[in-house]
């Protein structure tokens, strides 16, 4: 046990990285959280309100809330049995794991250093968020809630773990689709729900359900059920820790939101239409360039693809919440809103991998004797391409979820606003913010942070202007064409200001 | 002059790195930048080739100051020590994206991404993602990117990291090549036998100053070494003079 300690101290200060020991970058972090928090408060107490105003209580949305947490953590340990199951950063490949250490004491080690990283970006916003739409009763239900998730933890662990080892026995393709299994077992209740198919009975014993329905219960009696579930995953864990898992192992706290080039994406080219269209096909056009670079990368290297799922398995919890409240009716409009509140969570995903994998390739647009600016428009223009488009996908998607017509002109500004406006943010965090250890740190928070708030600041006036009917239905042509020069016009700021002075962050 | 660096300071975080530097590299020689770990060659290359930005000094390149003129850049071929490369593009894809920002366009630029591709034996792997490339295959890529434009001044950081004994020679017929032309070549390293072989004038570097500079021959007579020596002995001695 000594040796996994040992191991996993030195594995949490590269995890913090550039924050050890300086004391400006633990005040920043601790600003990043801070925010973290208090948006998840903010957010906490828009639930209690909306329940109350529903007539549901305070406490109405704790059962949805608990059920969607306790699957979010499931799925992010599948997630990562996904991308590897246990983390390793280079590192640990190249000095660690052909050391004397055993395989097993690297695990231990290992599951510690998951439970760790969880716990930090699980345990206080859920606490908060328990707490504050259950207050007054919040010691009762929090006294419940805290063991309940960490059994959640060190499940999701398990999974992770079982999920990346059995890449020994069962090799890269029966691992993959073990895991996907697992995720779309996780996700079953929540996927019942947005498709609005009733659930079945049997459902109950589902572990996310089982774990939800103690925390709402405020009993620990139903988690007998749950001793099936990890006896199994305990059982097989057990038994497949005794392996030599060291010669699968990844560098996936690097990697864990890329993926290596398969046949099909390293096959992806821009096509040469859309280059015209934009005007970038002419070889003078350096933009063009840059943005046949950028958009080849996200696609590449599968940055894409991870935000990509990221925002789809948002938009599956976005549909789902309404019906999981059954008598409760949640407002259409709301449901169309959210998405573009995290929409800018796509170029967020992108700007991290940018931060780690192309940061170290500008020596190359350096040593050219044009200017650096068409780096950073062909980069905006790249991550707004591929967040536009998504966005307005995942909105058509509710649309004919909810039964709204959808493609309001309101919407499409406030799409365009949000995408603009989150992917501009993400391109100024990554040039101003180095991230040089793990895509999963808490530093990176500060790339979700940034983004998110920030372009939902900067749409203020179009997100007020969608939650306002009849004005956001039906707006006069005044309000369309005002709605639209704020947004051009702060556009064209943001866009001056970032290419033109973001080119000495180029470094 | 093709390079002229003139009392260059370069500091990180108040840690001075390169202290005073003068070096002079001719037109149609092959210099070496020679040095002990740490003694500030990796600095100053860089701040020849425009990606640092010098504290204090002068640095021209052809003619140009490498801070007040970055045109020189078209001219000039670098290559890094390790080099990083955008694993994502094709061996092709990425030699046309070099070439394209060193500005070359349409026929010229398939011709030249054609001869380095040849030069170095690329041909079969010109549609291959770099990322499934060894190490060696990506200094290959890396080492004619340096070269795909014609360099009139190229400038090498390491360069035989990872190179078999084939390519290196390829490379080093390049660098001769090109001093030929009336062109030079900044070779930076600490293989000092290499140096012997290619270089025909060197500066050797110890804690961020120039301690001699000249033909290798005179470097081995400021030794107090008469020429049959090796370069190596006078390095030693030249650096071990400053030590004691």
């Amino acid at each position: 046990m000594r040796v996994a300690f040992v191991l996993l101290r030195v594995k949490l200060r590269q995890y913090l990285g550039p924050v050890v020991g300086r004391p400006r970058n633990v005040v920043f972090l601790f600003i990043v959280y801070g925010l973290w928090l208090v948006g998840t408060g903010l957010f906490s107490l828009a639930l209690r309100v909306a329940g109350v105003v529903s007539g549901s209580g305070p406490a109405g949305f704790l059962p949805v809330l608990t059920e969607v947490t306790m699957a979010a953590v499931m799925a992010a340990g599948i997630y990562l049995g996904l991308k590897g199951g246990v983390t390793a950063f280079p590192y640990e490949i190249d000095f660690v794991l052909p050391s004397r250490v055993k395989p097993r004491t690297f695990l231990v080690s290992d599951a510690i250093f998951q439970f760790v990283m969880l716990s930090l970006f699980v345990v206080p916003p859920v606490a908060l968020m328990i707490g504050t739409i259950t207050y007054p009763a919040h010691v009762t239900y929090l006294a419940v809630a805290i063991p309940c998730y960490a059994i959640a933890m060190v499940m999701a662990i398990m999974l992770s773990h079982v999920i990346g080892l059995s890449r020994t026995k069962l090799g890269d393709r029966g691992s993959r689709l073990l895991g996907w299994g697992l995720m779309a077992s996780v996700l079953m209740p929540l996927g019942l729900s947005a498709l609005g198919v009733p659930r079945p009975s049997e459902l109950s014993y589902h572990p996310a359900l089982i774990l939800s329905h103690a925390v709402t219960e405020g009993s620990t009696s139903v988690l007998l059920y749950l001793l099936p579930y990890v006896a199994a995953s305990l059982a097989v864990y057990v038994r497949l820790s005794g392996t030599n898992f060291y010669p699968s192992v990844t560098p996936l706290l690097v990697s864990a939101l890329m993926d290596r080039p398969t046949m099909i994406t390293g096959r992806v080219a821009v096509p040469a239409a859309l280059l015209r269209v934009l005007g970038l096909r002419a070889s003078s056009r350096l933009t063009g360039l840059m943005y046949a670079l950028h958009l080849t990368r996200v696609a590449r290297e599968g940055s894409l693809f991870t935000g990509a799922t990221v925002l789809v398995l948002l938009t599956l919890g976005n549909i789902a919440v309404p019906r999981i409240m059954g008598s409760f009716t949640f407002p259409e409009l709301a449901q169309l809103t959210m998405i573009a509140l995290y929409v800018p969570l796509l170029p967020a995903l992108l700007a991290i991998n940018w931060g780690l994998s192309e940061r170290r390739n500008l020596w190359l647009v350096k040593m050219s004797p044009w200017s650096e600016r068409p780096y950073l428009s062909g980069l905006l223009l790249a991550y707004v391409t591929v967040t536009l488009p998504f966005s307005l996908f995942l909105y058509s998607l509710v649309s004919v979820g909810v039964g709204e017509l959808p493609f309001l002109a309101v919407d499409l500004i406030l799409l365009a606003s949000m995408s603009y406006f989150g992917s501009a943010l993400a391109v100024l965090t990554s040039l101003t913010v180095r991230i040089e250890s793990s895509p999963l740190s808490l530093g990176s928070l500060v790339f979700i942070v940034v983004p998110l708030a920030g372009s939902a600041l900067l749409s203020l006036p179009v997100l007020v202007l969608r939650t306002f009917e009849p004005l956001a239905s039906s707006p006069t042509p005044t309000v369309i064409a005002a709605a639209s020069v704020y947004v051009a016009a702060f556009a064209a700021v943001v866009y001056r200001a970032l290419v033109h002075g973001g080119t000495k962050y180029l470094t | 002059m093709m390079i002229e660096v003139k009392d260059l300071w370069k500091s990180f975080d108040g840690e001075p790195a390169v202290r005073g530097l003068n070096l002079t590299v001719r037109a149609g020689s092959v210099h070496g930048l020679l040095g002990l770990n740490g003694a500030g060659k990796t600095t100053t290359v860089k701040c020849v080739v425009g990606l640092l930005r010098p504290d204090r000094g002068h640095v021209r390149v052809a003619g140009r100051s490498a801070t007040e003129d970055v045109s020189y850049k078209s001219l000039i071929g670098y290559l890094p020590e390790n080099p990083s490369l955008p694993e994502y593009l094709t061996v092709r894809e990425f030699l046309v994206f070099v070439a394209r920002l060193k500005g070359l366009g349409g026929r010229e630029l398939q011709t030249s991404v054609s001869e380095v591709a040849e030069l170095f034996g690329l041909n079969g792997l010109l549609d291959k993602l770099i990322f499934g490339l060894s190490k060696g295959l990506k200094q290959r890529v890396a080492f004619a990117s340096a070269i795909v434009n014609d360099p009139l001044i190229l400038v090498l950081d390491e360069p035989f990291n990872g190179l078999d004994p084939e390519v290196q020679s390829v490379a080093k017929a390049e660098m001769k090549e090109i001093s030929k032309r009336g062109g030079s070549v900044l070779v930076s390293t600490h293989l000092l036998d290499t140096i012997e072989r290619v270089c025909n004038s060197a500066t050797i570097v110890h804690r961020g100053k120039d301690l001699a500079s000249g033909s290798l021959e005179e470097l081995k007579r400021s030794a107090g070494l008469d020429s049959s020596a090796s370069l190596e002995e006078a390095f030693l001695r030249t650096v071990s003079r400053v030590r004691e």
